[in-house]
């Protein structure tokens, strides 16, 4: 663990060179999984800004966001909240940490129990975090925080979460998090179970939240085509590690590393003239690819050198990123 | 596209049951009042939010008819040649099913027997459709056939585990084409893969549409994988066809409000310009509300469509719609 850096660091949330390796199986043949390899990324003090953290599944973009969230440890690296070691914090330090980062999470209905009305829910949690001293203070706390994502606490009052739809519980629970005015949201897949017709409603929240409130989002998807639309700066992850990180529109418009140009060729965009050309091929996704000596990409690059195979690419800024791939090395 | 058709689906209604029977029923009206026609060598889409029904309407479609689900009225029939077959036939499950159309349920992933080597998926359905069958040359008949699919042979002496999502997906396609079915039902296919995964597996359907000349049909939400696939695409909201047109003219000239803002909603990448979002929820089904469906949510329903339920028009070639202001979008 690192120790505590100044209070005058520019970034409100820094993930400094945080690895997490899983065991799986059994005690005499368990293997190890490294879920995190050596990631660090950044939310600027300054002014609000969304970053996504995209990839296929397992790539680790979860287990990411949860150990932002100090739900579980790294097992190298650190997290630095307003300059300090998160998992440092204790008593008072760790409550404000808690109050500042909130979660909002893929599922809203898993997310809230379902016996509880939604009401009760939102102002216990006000009450709880002692936000408001008596109920009726809690109601207005709420209240103020339903407005902020478009909803009314006459409209929620009563309801269980099976009688809202996907989108208003979702844009609840976006509430919920905004009771306690955080800095900053960690928001994992907060669309992928929400119908079409709703999903933009609350994409633009996190838009709105930004620009009127100073709200920063670290955005966990696998969307590419919401991730462009929503943040600012992007981190491609691939099993593990980030392989391409900057700006979102430079990123997606201008891909450097191959992963990243494969990725969103794979995209279906909703356009029918514009269909897939060139079949894909499809190599067995192993387990192993997360145990690679060089480059996890290196099996299915179709720019593969000898060099990827055996030694781990450095990450190199280019053109105003950071890439991680042999192949910049000879440019730089 | 060969304009002969192969299913006609009439009048739909396939209800579920809720609340045990006589009078006290219920019914969730998943699908309600449907009509269209499957034709020829065609791979038609179907849209929609979910529990708008489409999942239900393909099980209507492969005869998959158990309670709680109803058909209460009309009829699927399948032209095999000169014959004709509903799925209200009791010789349907062994007459088409597989042979005729084949169906490759949502989490497909899951659908492999865990305990069952791939090869022997294969042979049990073969030999419950074919008997007297020489295991050998079945074998061999299997290997070239996911070997054209480019699967490895080695995957078919695999049990299920030691595949990855995709490749299980691509052998749950393979199953489903042994037979050169004429119709596949493909019930989001790729919901569970990531987006590369997704572009294989969607490819292969597209590769064995044109090879098999038959007809497939690809039930998803995701609008960006129907604009990919389909050559005809049909829109639904709360157990009702909204629209039904080639894709081209859904993504480009669709009429019906809900198509529209859905179509204007989908972002994608080289244009960051704000998207417009939808309004209020799909009702619920139990309960749906009175003329069109999607009156409450729409931005330009008058009181004629809060009275009358609006047919399913064609307002130009092959471009069904169903609403009363069709004209004004």
């Amino acid at each position: 663990m690192g120790a505590n850096v100044e209070m005058t660091t520019p970034h409100i949330l820094e993930v400094r060179n945080v690895s997490k390796v899983f065991r799986i199986g059994g005690l005499i043949f368990a293997a190890k999984l490294t879920a995190v390899d050596d990631v660090s990324i950044a939310l600027r003090r300054d002014s609000a800004e969304i970053v996504s953290i995209a990839g296929e599944s397992g790539c680790g973009k979860t287990t990411l966001c949860r150990i932002i969230l100090r739900i579980i440890e790294p097992t190298k690296g650190s997290v630095f909240y307003d300059g300090k070691d998160i998992f440092r914090m204790r008593g008072r330090e760790l409550r404000d940490f808690r109050k500042s980062v909130q979660p909002i999470f893929q599922n809203p209905y898993e997310a809230i129990c379902p016996f509880e009305r939604v009401d009760f829910y939102l102002i216990s949690t006000a009450l709880n975090y002692g936000l408001a001293k008596s109920k009726a203070d809690a109601i207005g706390v709420v209240e103020e925080a339903l407005n902020t994502v478009g909803l009314d606490i006459k409209y929620i009052q009563g309801k269980y979460s099976h009688e809202l739809s996907g989108g208003e519980l979702q844009r609840s629970l976006i509430a919920r998090a905004l009771l306690s005015k955080p800095r900053i949201l960690i928001a994992d897949e907060p669309v992928s179970m929400i119908d079409a017709s709703l999903r933009m409603g609350i994409i633009n929240l996190f838009l709105d939240l930004k620009e009127k409130f100073n709200m920063s989002t670290l955005y966990i998807t696998h969307d590419l085509a919401t991730a462009y639309y929503v943040s600012d700066k992007i981190a491609i992850m691939y099993r593990g590690n980030i392989v391409e990180y900057g700006d979102a529109t430079k990123v997606l418009e201008d891909p450097l590393h191959p992963y990243t140009k494969i990725l969103l060729e794979s995209i279906p965009t909703p356009d029918p003239y514009k269909k897939w050309k060139k079949e894909v091929s499809l190599s067995v996704l192993e387990i192993k690819e997360f145990e690679i000596a060089g480059c996890k990409f290196a099996s299915r690059c179709p720019n593969a050198r000898e060099i990827c195979r055996e030694k781990r690419p450095p990450d190199l800024d280019v053109e105003s990123r950071r890439v991680k791939c042999w192949i910049f090395a000879d440019t730089k | 596209m060969e304009n002969s058709e192969i299913t006609k689906v009439s009048n739909v209604r396939a209800y579920y049951k809720i609340f045990g029977g006589g009078e006290d029923s219920r019914y969730v009206r998943a699908v309600d009042d449907i009509s269209f026609s499957l034709y020829n060598s065609e791979i038609l889409g179907i849209a929609g939010e979910s529990g708008c029904g489409k999942s239900t309407l393909i099980k209507v479609l492969y005869g998959l008819v158990d309670p709680p689900l109803v058909l209460l009225n009309g009829d699927v029939i399948y032209r095999i040649g000169d014959e004709e077959i509903s799925i209200r036939d009791r010789r349907f499950k062994r007459k088409v099913q597989w042979k005729v159309c084949s169906y490759i349920p949502q989490s497909s992933m899951s659908v492999l027997n865990p305990v069952m080597r791939i090869k022997d998926h294969f042979f049990k359905i073969i030999q419950a459709h074919f008997r007297d069958i020489d295991e050998r040359e079945l074998y061999e008949d299997i290997e070239k056939h996911v070997q054209r699919l480019g699967l490895p042979v080695e995957a078919l002496t695999s049990f299920p585990h030691q595949l990855s999502g995709g490749m299980r997906q691509r052998v749950v396609i393979a199953l489903a084409t042994f037979l050169k079915p004429r119709v596949i039902l493909a019930d989001e296919p790729t919901t569970a893969l990531d987006v590369i995964n997704q572009r294989g597996v969607l490819q292969l359907l597209i590769r064995i549409q044109r090879e098999m000349r038959n007809t497939v049909v690809i039930v998803t939400h995701d609008m960006g994988v129907h604009a990919q696939t389909a050559q005809r695409l049909m829109v639904m909201y709360a157990g009702k066809i909204v629209e039904l047109a080639s894709t081209e003219e859904i993504f480009k000239n669709s009429y019906h409000p809900y198509v529209r803002i859905l179509i204007d909603s989908l972002p994608f990448i080289g244009d960051k310009k704000r998207r417009p979002s939808l309004k209020g929820r799909p009702p619920s089904l139990l309960n749906p509300p009175s003329g069109c469906r999607f009156h409450p949510r729409c931005p330009f329903a008058e009181d004629a469509c809060k009275r009358g339920e609006p047919p399913l028009v064609e307002v130009s070639y092959g471009h069904y719609v169903s609403c009363f202001k069709w004209e004004r979008m």
